[in-house]
């Protein structure tokens, strides 16, 4: 394996780990996110 | 034969009832014009960073990257590194972005009218749109075709396929603008990703990495891992792509308009600090099913177009079951690409195309119709010309060409407006100029039979890289040719 190699499988297993990671970090954080805009514009509507 | 089954059939037709319900619903939140073009301003980090990914990847980005991962090896992995390093710069800085955030406008247009003038504003909407539509043009029927591909189905389907997801998008798009999209947005980022991983790691799997590395060392050689030694790549290439996807990163209005849609300037950074690191999954994901197409199937299976190489692979390799959930994430790319691209390059026509007939401002409720309309218009618009009306000729040099004109111009005039008090009115409209002459020259060029030769040897990527230092010195010297005005 050449340096060429190794680099490419690093950063392979950097994508793979990755995205993994932030599409699970993502779907539970994004819920909440999703909750506190909708509150926040409904309330904006009802102040007006 | 594809792996394509009833099964699949019902995962796929269960996503597209989910995404269409959770667009169709948040409609009612949308009182505003602000509130359809950029979501209220209320969009935090994570819906950022899943809306954003979602939109930068369509199937025409999965087959473009996958062609370059048959062609080019791993080396045509090279330009999503570079966006990743682009989008980390910027968001660690703030370069250009934290002024254009800071300012409170909804588009990059109207920040240039700050600076420049409202005729600059509208030449630069109209530069914008152009570009970004003409691009986006050939998005739908690109998809279409990797979906007869993989599922098998028949050709004939393709229009009416693609014409009722279309519909589909644009309906809830036109009912829900920028909320819409950012709820489906979240849902097709779950759906896509799933599918990419899950598909990347069953190649991993069965196909091997040692094998991948042969197969590239094999057709490729130093040069498919080395773009510096690819014999069709070298340093010219890097550094387009470099300057390219700083400039994407910085003005295409698809990837800013989570920018701005952001609650603050930070959180805007964040999302691009968040995102960064997706657009290397972006190229070497597809580029691995690229590379195993490449690893298992012959020339004469692959056929004379590459581009169809890895939908081919994809159709025999991924098992009944997990094909639904990759068609599924295929069209939950494809729709939110669609999706928030109608609703960018309609935001640029409604806010700054048709500023000048806003002498006074409209009632919110007029105003949203108005974008309603322009959203639905910009699906006729991709209906007849990128699927009714077939693109003749090269693919990928009409994508480049349409992003060129757009992206040297723009992203001059960004950092001129920000970071140089200097600059005005004339160099902005010599840089537009000049970011769209070189472009279309270079296109001319390569078809003209007496200048086709001299085309061949600059080569795209010496004619894209002048197209962007020839647009920064036009910037310069227009501004310097004005005269300046007493006590300014």
């Amino acid at each position: 394996m050449t340096v060429e190699h190794w680099f490419w499988a690093l950063v392979t297993a950097a994508v793979v780990i990755w995205y993994s990671t932030i599409t699970i970090f993502v779907a539970i954080k994004g819920i909440g996110d999703i909750r506190d805009m909708l509150k926040k514009l409904t309330r904006l509507e009802t102040e007006k | 034969m594809s792996h394509f089954s009833i099964l699949d059939g019902s995962i796929v037709g269960l996503y597209l009832l989910a995404t269409m319900l959770a667009g169709i619903m948040v409609r009612k939140y949308v009182g505003k014009v602000e509130h359809f073009l950029v979501a209220g301003r209320e969009m935090n980090v994570f819906l950022g960073i899943a809306s954003l990914a979602a939109t930068e990847f369509g199937i025409v980005t999965c087959m473009y990257t996958a062609q370059n991962g048959y062609e080019m090896g791993f080396s045509g992995a090279v330009p999503g590194i570079l966006m990743a390093a682009a989008m980390a710069f910027v968001g660690f800085t703030g370069f250009g972005v934290k002024p254009l955030r800071d300012s409170g406008v909804m588009t990059l247009p109207e920040l240039y009218q700050k600076k420049f003038g409202p005729r600059v504003r509208w030449a630069a909407g109209v530069v914008i749109v152009l570009g970004g539509l003409l691009n986006m043009g050939v998005f739908l029927r690109t998809g279409g075709e990797f979906l007869v591909v993989v599922t098998g189905l028949d050709v004939h389907y393709l229009e009416i396929t693609m014409t009722l997801l279309l519909i589909l998008v644009a309906v809830y798009t036109i009912l829900g603008g920028m909320l819409s999209v950012l709820i489906t947005d979240f849902l097709q980022f779950i759906v896509m990703s799933l599918g990419l991983i899950l598909v990347t790691v069953l190649i991993l799997y069965h196909i091997g990495w040692a094998a991948l590395v042969q197969a590239v060392q094999t057709h490729h050689g130093a040069g498919g891992f080395n773009p510096l030694v690819h014999p069709k790549m070298g340093w010219p290439y890097v550094v387009f792509n470099a300057l390219l996807n700083l400039a994407v990163v910085l003005t295409w209005q698809t990837t800013i308009i989570r920018l701005l849609s952001a609650k603050d300037t930070k959180t805007g950074l964040k999302i691009y600090k968040g995102t960064a690191f997706f657009f290397v999954c972006r190229f070497l994901i597809p580029g691995i099913w690229g590379i195993a197409a490449l690893t298992t199937l012959t020339p004469e299976v692959v056929g004379a177009n590459t581009l169809y190489a890895m939908p081919k692979f994809l159709s025999t390799f991924v098992p009944m079951g997990l094909m639904g959930l990759l068609v599924a994430a295929m069209l939950a790319a494809d729709m939110s690409t669609d999706s928030s691209y109608m609703l960018t390059w309609g935001s640029v026509i409604y806010n700054d195309i048709m500023a000048p007939f806003r002498k006074k401002a409209w009632p919110e409720k007029k105003g949203i119709l108005w974008n309603r309309f322009i959203v639905a218009f910009i699906g006729i618009f991709l209906l007849f010309y990128g699927l009714w009306y077939p693109l003749k000729g090269d693919l990928w040099t009409y994508l480049g060409v349409t992003g060129t004109i757009y992206l040297s111009s723009m992203s001059v005039l960004l950092i001129a407006c920000c970071y140089w008090k200097r600059a005005n009115s004339w160099g902005a409209g010599a840089a537009i100029l000049f970011g769209a002459l070189i472009p279309v020259g270079f296109l001319v060029m390569q078809q003209v039979p007496a200048t086709q030769p001299l085309a061949e040897k600059i080569g795209p990527y010496y004619s894209g890289i002048a197209a962007y230092i020839i647009t920064a010195l036009a910037m310069v010297i227009g501004s310097l040719l004005k005269p300046q005005r007493k006590g300014a």
